[in-house]
């Protein structure tokens, strides 16, 4: 390649013993080129670097309470073994075992629904395929607290069902109940699942199920043959459903709390929000929803174990989609509206209309008074602003560690990935509260303070609290697309000329830049939306949106509060449409068509 | 392929070792810092926050009250002294300054209840024997504690009655009336775990009966004739208004904020009306000029000026407040105070105490 | 229960318009082992995945024995048509031992599951590969992928074996031992086989029949020495292995032999020479000769029996001798010219053609029948292929050195 400099036409690229320009754009190329260059040397070190102080550091100081109370001004002793006795007995010992197997069903349930969806969008010709797995997106941003208020107040006596005449109390029943929280923790699964196994059905070549057909399996049974080749997705997808299916605090404390029906995350924050709070035993909790990520993993490598999956070749022949007959399209629209309708529709209605109704009337009263409120008050525009800047900053560099450490994981299994695969999905098990407890516990401390370091509650340390607990989901939504990324593909970019940066730009960033954009966005709204880190690490005098939310909602302006919570999520979803606009305007068409498997339906 | 991206140069034999090294020493270093730090934390703890600085130290406000933007923006203002209002439930607020007392960070704590505090001072983490310069009319100075750790800025009565007087003819004269069959499944209230004012209505009720186990039996007795439970004031409120129940036991302020938008609903007091002071306290840790402007903060609020700017910042909320000091009407739409015979006091450090095991007896004996 | 493929008049638009099939009539008896061959895109690959049903036809229909199985409103799917395929790339799956891949193919035949793992055995170990049946595939090489395919496709004793270019993944070696171990397991287990590859010397080896594909046309279809001997077309000369082409003049000579003389147009031509006529209909005055590799010897310089002159290029040892590439002076270049004593680069040879492999089509390159286009540009109705009999084409090269050109 023929590089222009100000000193005229030098035939190598730079970098490689060539000339190097001293001044100009050129020598700007490759001054970056050198810095990623560098990051990617040094980039899986910086990787546990981050992970060490901004998410190990902090879960291990909080954990070790269970066992040291007096580590932090917890208690009075340095070694004790009573705390995590006491997990064992009474009312904690039953909403473990209620979070385990309820953790375990809706795993179960995220795969089960989440891989025919994958398979009908991906592999069949369903009329408004992209709209669908557009919306698949939309279920895997909302915070799972929203479809759960949505539906409590639609099946609550007073809700709207019964408002408008249609309420029953089965249907109360079912929905206010183990059923109802097994069903929405479920259903907030199949993002995960339709994620990984999309992602792994982009490398599955159309052959296998030739092959299948040609020596007389059916249709169905070639996909049952086929399927298990998809096991290391399946069993991802079916670990980080498991994991962040008990660390919801959504579901917990709304609708699992009202059917009486306790959860280990509901217990952990009664234990830290009774006062005196008792982090020792929200610590000894922590301990075992950390434990209990052992189980997938273990049944995971156990189901894996001696098997091959290599099925990436470059002569993976290109899929052809199946065209369904009228009868197979009805079926399958069916399927997928009834998902959605269940995962966003009736939520939606559920939570739009209860912030429409007075507050307190026994009529069914439209009233815009709420949002009047919402958008007069002066108070929420500050907040709504910072979240906005919270959200792009978190998300950005968050993106780029979970890259890092995407990449890592999709290597070959050493004992340093296996490590690093554990430690990311126990810190998703574990309870934001619990992260933002121990980052206090973490940084407050007071040697900092003695030389000077004070960064708690400092938007600093809330935008790590951010980056640090979006990090590990981050991580694994990307390793589908990062997993099909060709090392050959950077190596000839390399060999043909490029330096570092133009070989990453042209080799890899095409193939991975729809993924890295939808993780983007994923972040971005969970920020956005996100509540016990914002409540406890936000610097005073600048609260995030959902800090002045959640005042709202937990006291009497509860309509308001609703309403001020559909506003921000309408307001992160009109972001999340802005950055999609502008990257299918932006991109190059050829980006867009690659990599589309990850998020195109 | 094990390169990843294929990069040639050779790596250093071992460096997968290193880096999770790094982040195991990382943590471990925090660790040991925390223990370093525990051990060290009496010798360091008044000097750990800079006062180098001979300039304004700002004010740092832990607030749950509805009022409280309102009220440090014009302290200020006035003084101009910098605030850094933390405006957050009580909850988190708690957690806060529980999670960080080793290295406490801020300056005066308001919150609805007594409770924590007594709590708070029991630890030591309150500044004492200081109270403002004011004169209190008799719920004031009923809400003083002995060594003044804390100090009272207005007070609501739990619980008040609010019924909806179309469907209520009789409202009941006496809380053993709640128990009777014509209120069977009609009166709610909220859940002591998640609404921070219902545990002292729980613990004067118990006081007013006699103890903690007659207390049981009236709740047990009133569960028994349908009582509803829901998580906080909101939507206690809206199940009134829903008509799913027609008696709600909530905080006097609640209840008077949710007649402005149902004329229907009427407020009462039944005897005993337990008083919930919203309290000021003060860290003992934080730096003499913090604890000075602290003090400051407190005077402001407690004066006319400042008692006109917690009126005025939450109307239909924690603006409904009853003042504990003198020369301050309370708003118009607040039902007269009781009698002080049909008031009751419960002692902080007492019932405090005691608010773990009552409210688990009550989620677990009442609200499943 | 070999059986009998029908394939009438197959057309196959895909969505967004590109035909790759256009009106390919064929038929197959049973047992026997088709070829087809053809360069990428000539829809050899399209037509095999019709023939599985792995495809839909939009035009046409085909035929297994009675069974209509595709066209006319009726397509059976794959797992209903009774037959079994060797992939390209094996497609072996990659989650089950090899036993159990083969052991797959037997499902359909409903045998329990100790009988089928038996036979599976026996099948794999008739391919040589009796020790490594408890192998996955990623721990199995090329070669012994591809015979696990084969085994898979044969334990079914189906009547039809379909093969998509199963060699073109291995080495060189291991090709020859493959394509002998294919023809003779397929024959032997009596099945008709339909098998496409690109490599012409592949298809020759193994075919009974060889059908030529260009464009999605079936352009010739024949024993295979009919193909090499009579070829139909110029583009099925070139694809069947020349060693050059020369654009000629047609002097004439029509003896009603199918022969005819010609002088080549180019400085390095000696003497004319008579050559086979690969086309019916007229012949004008100039003409493309197609020489087969065969039918070019190299002699002396300076000799008088030799037509063309050239200088050699290249050469090349092959063990038996040694094949050189002669520059010819217009620039055309002749390869694969065999000599049993090397010729060095550089130096002058000359070159006798031999009539039997000499062939000369009309010179404006177009093939006349058998072809998808005319000289005019239309299209006939009814695009028929050549079914060329040996004995018509072969009647004109009786060993008769035309002398004309002393």
């Amino acid at each position: 390649m023929t590089i222009l400099s100000p000193r005229g036409p030098t035939v190598s690229p730079p970098g490689r013993g060539g000339e190097i320009p001293v001044s100009g754009p050129r020598a700007e190329r490759v001054v970056l080129g050198r810095v990623v260059g560098a990051t990617r040397l040094v980039g899986q070190p910086l990787l546990w670097l981050l992970v060490g102080f901004a998410i190990l550091a902090p879960c291990v100081c909080f954990l070790a309470l269970a066992v040291c109370p007096r580590l932090f001004g917890q208690g009075s002793q340095w070694f004790t073994l009573s705390y995590l006795k006491g997990m064992f007995s009474g009312s904690v010992a039953v909403s473990m075992v209620n979070s385990l197997w309820v953790s375990s069903v809706a795993a179960l349930i995220g795969i089960v629904v989440g891989f025919p969806i994958a398979w009908v969008l991906r592999r069949t010709n369903v009329p408004g395929r992209r709209v669908f797995g557009g919306a698949m997106w939309f279920v895997l941003l909302l915070p799972s607290w929203i479809p759960s208020l949505g539906w409590e107040r639609l099946v609550q006596p007073d809700g709207v069902l019964y408002r408008i005449g249609i309420g029953a109390a089965w249907e109360t029943h079912l929905v206010m109940g183990p059923f109802g929280v097994v069903m929405l923790l479920g259903l907030r699964s199949v993002p995960f699942a339709y994620l990984a196994v999309t992602a792994a059905l982009n490398g599955l070549g159309q052959e296998f199920e030739d092959a299948a057909r040609t020596h007389g399996a059916t249709r169905l049974g070639a996909i049952r043959l086929v399927a298990p080749i998809l096991g290391p997705a399946i069993w991802s997808a079916i670990a980080i459903g498991f994991a962040e299916s008990i660390s919801d605090f959504g579901v917990a404390a709304t609708l699992a709390y009202s059917s009486h029906f306790t959860l280990a995350t509901y217990q952990l924050y009664q234990s830290i929000g009774n006062f005196p709070p008792s982090f020792p035993a929200a610590a000894a909790m922590g301990w075992l929803l950390v434990a209990s990520v052992a189980i997938p993993l273990t049944v995971q490598a156990r189901a894996l174990r001696g098997r091959s999956y290599a099925v990436l070749s470059g002569r993976t022949r290109q899929v052809q989609r199946k065209d369904l007959t009228r009868r197979g399209s009805a079926l399958a629209l069916g399927g997928l509206g009834v998902f959605y309708l269940f995962s966003i529709g009736v939520p939606a209605f559920g939570a739009v209309s209860s912030s429409l109704l007075a507050d307190f009337g026994s009529s069914l009263k439209i009233s815009f008074a709420n949002y009047r409120q919402v958008f007069t008050s002066s108070g929420l525009a500050g907040p709504l602003e910072r979240s906005l800047v919270y959200g792009i900053v978190t998300a950005s560099i968050t993106v780029v560690g979970g890259f890092l450490a995407a990449r890592m994981l999709a290597k070959r299994r050493s004992a340093s990935t296996k490590l690093l695969d554990f430690l990311l999905l126990a810190a998703v098990a574990l309870p934001s509260v619990v992260f933002a407890a121990g980052y206090i516990f973490a940084f407050n401390l007071p040697a900092l303070s003695r030389i000077g370091i004070n960064i708690y509650q400092t938007t600093t340390l809330l935008v790590v609290g951010y980056v640090a607990s979006s990090l590990p989901t981050n991580a694994r939504v990307l390793v589908g697309a990062v997993s099909q990324v060709q090392s050959s593909l950077h190596d000839a970019a390399r060999a043909h000329g490029s330096g570092a940066l133009g070989a990453w730009f042209r080799g890899v960033l095409p193939v991975v830049s729809r993924p890295l954009v939808m993780a983007w966005l994923l972040t971005f709204t969970g920020v956005f939306l996100e509540l016990p880190i914002s409540q406890l690490l936000y610097a005073p005098g600048s609260p995030p949106a959902s800090v002045d939310i959640q005042t709202n909602l937990g006291n009497y302006h509860f309509g308001v509060g609703m309403a001020q919570a559909v506003v921000a999520a309408f307001i992160a979803l009109a972001a999340v449409g802005v950055v999609l606009g502008g990257y299918r305007l932006l991109a190059p068409t050829g980006w867009r068509r690659i990599g589309g498997g990850m998020a195109r339906g | 392929m094990e390169n990843g991206y294929g990069s040639t140069r050779p790596r250093r034999a071992g460096r997968r070792r290193v880096a999770p090294a790094l982040a195991a020493v990382t943590a471990a270093g925090a660790l040991a810092a925390a223990m370093a730090s525990t051990a060290g934390v009496a010798a360091a703890s008044s000097a750990h926050r800079s006062t180098a600085r001979a300039k304004v130290v700002p004010l740092v406000v832990y607030s749950a009250q509805g009022y409280d933007k309102l009220v440090t923006t014009t302290f200020a203002k006035k003084y101009h002294i910098p605030v850094q209002l933390d405006d957050n439930s009580t909850g988190p607020l708690l957690t806060q300054i529980e999670a960080s007392k080793n290295n406490p960070k801020w300056g005066l704590l308001w919150v609805d209840g007594p409770t924590a505090f007594a709590a708070l001072d029991q630890q030591g983490m309150l500044l004492r024997n200081w109270e403002p310069s004011v004169k209190w009319n008799a719920l004031g100075t009923q809400s003083i504690p002995k060594d003044k750790s804390f100090t009272p800025s207005g007070v609501t009565l739990v619980a008040a009655i609010i019924y909806d007087s179309t469907k209520v003819k009789h409202p009941p004269t006496s809380w053993q009336q709640l128990l009777s069959p014509a209120w069977k499944g009609k009166v709610g209230m909220n859940d002591p775990s998640q609404s921070g004012p219902t545990y002292p209505l729980i613990a004067g009720m118990m006081q007013y009966f006699g103890g903690v186990s007659q207390g049981e039996a009236y709740f047990s007795k009133l569960k028994a004739n349908g009582l509803v439970i829901n998580p906080t004031n909101g939507p206690t409120l809206a199940a009134l208004g829903s008509g799913q129940i027609q008696l709600a036991l909530v905080q006097s302020s609640a209840a008077v904020g949710a007649t402005f938008s149902d004329k229907n609903l009427k407020v009462m007091y039944l005897k005993p009306a337990t008083l919930l002071p919203g309290v000021m306290g003060i860290d003992s840790k934080a730096p003499k000029a913090e604890q000075a402007e602290a003090k400051l903060f407190e005077q402001y609020v407690l004066s006319p000026a400042g008692q006109k700017e917690m009126q005025f910042g939450d109307p239909t909320g924690d603006s409904l407040y009853y003042p504990v000091v003198q020369g301050v009407a309370p708003r118009k739409a607040l039902p007269p105070l009781p009698a002080a015979s049909v008031l009751l006091t419960i002692d902080p450090y007492t019932w405090g105490a005691r608010e773990n095991a009552v409210n688990s007896w009550f989620t677990a004996n009442i609200v499943q | 229960m070999a059986e009998r493929i029908a394939i009438d008049g197959v057309d196959k638009v895909y969505p967004g318009g590109n035909r790759a099939l256009k009106q390919v009539s064929l038929a197959v008896e049973p047992g026997t082992f088709l070829v087809l061959l053809g360069p990428s895109g000539s829809g050899k690959t399209t037509l095999l995945r019709c023939l599985a049903g792995i495809e839909r036809v939009t035009g046409g229909s085909i035929a297994i024995g009675a069974r209509v199985v595709a066209g006319d409103g009726v397509h059976l799917p794959p797992e209903r048509r009774d037959l079994s395929m060797v992939f390209q790339d094996y497609a072996l799956w990659p989650h089950m031992v090899a036993r159990d891949n083969v052991a797959f193919a037997l499902k359909r035949r409903g045998v329990s599951r100790a009988e089928g793992r038996a036979t599976a055995d026996a099948m794999l170990t008739r391919v040589g590969l009796g020790k490594l049946a408890e192998r996955y595939p990623s721990e199995l090489s090329g070669g012994e992928q591809q015979r696990v395919a084969l085994a898979r496709a044969l334990v079914g004793d189906t009547g039809l074996v379909l093969c998509d270019e199963p060699l073109s993944n291995l080495d060189a070696d291991l090709r020859e031992r493959m394509r002998i171990e294919i023809s003779s397991l397929v024959r032997q287990a009596g099945a008709t086989a339909i098998y496409i590859t690109h490599d012409q010397s592949e298809a020759f080896a193994l075919a009974d029949k060889v059908g030529v594909l260009e464009k999605g046309r079936l352009v010739q279809l024949g024993v295979p020495e009919e193909i090499y001997a009579a070829p139909a077309s110029p583009f099925v000369a070139r694809f069947t292995g020349l060693a050059g082409e020369l654009a000629v003049r047609i002097r004439g000579g029509d003896r009603g032999d199918g022969t005819v003389e010609v002088e080549a147009s180019t400085r390095s031509s000696v003497r004319p020479f008579r050559a086979r006529v690969g086309h019916s209909g007229p012949t004008g005055a100039r003409g493309e000769l197609m020489i087969r590799p065969t039918a070019v010897r190299l002699c002396a310089a300076d000799g008088d029996d030799h037509h063309l002159v050239g200088r050699v290029a290249d050469v090349a040892f092959r063990g038996r001798g040694y094949e050189h590439a002669v520059e010819l002076s217009c620039g055309t270049q002749l390869s694969n010219v065999f000599a049993e004593r090397r010729v060095e680069r550089g130096e002058s040879v000359g070159l006798r053609l031999e009539m039997s492999g000499c062939l000369v089509f009309p010179g404006d390159g177009a093939a006349t029948i058998g072809s998808v286009e005319t000289a005019a540009g239309g299209r006939p109705a009814d695009a028929p292929h050549v079914e060329s009999t040996l004995a018509g084409a072969l009647q004109a090269s009786a060993v008769e050195e035309v002398g004309s050109w002393k």
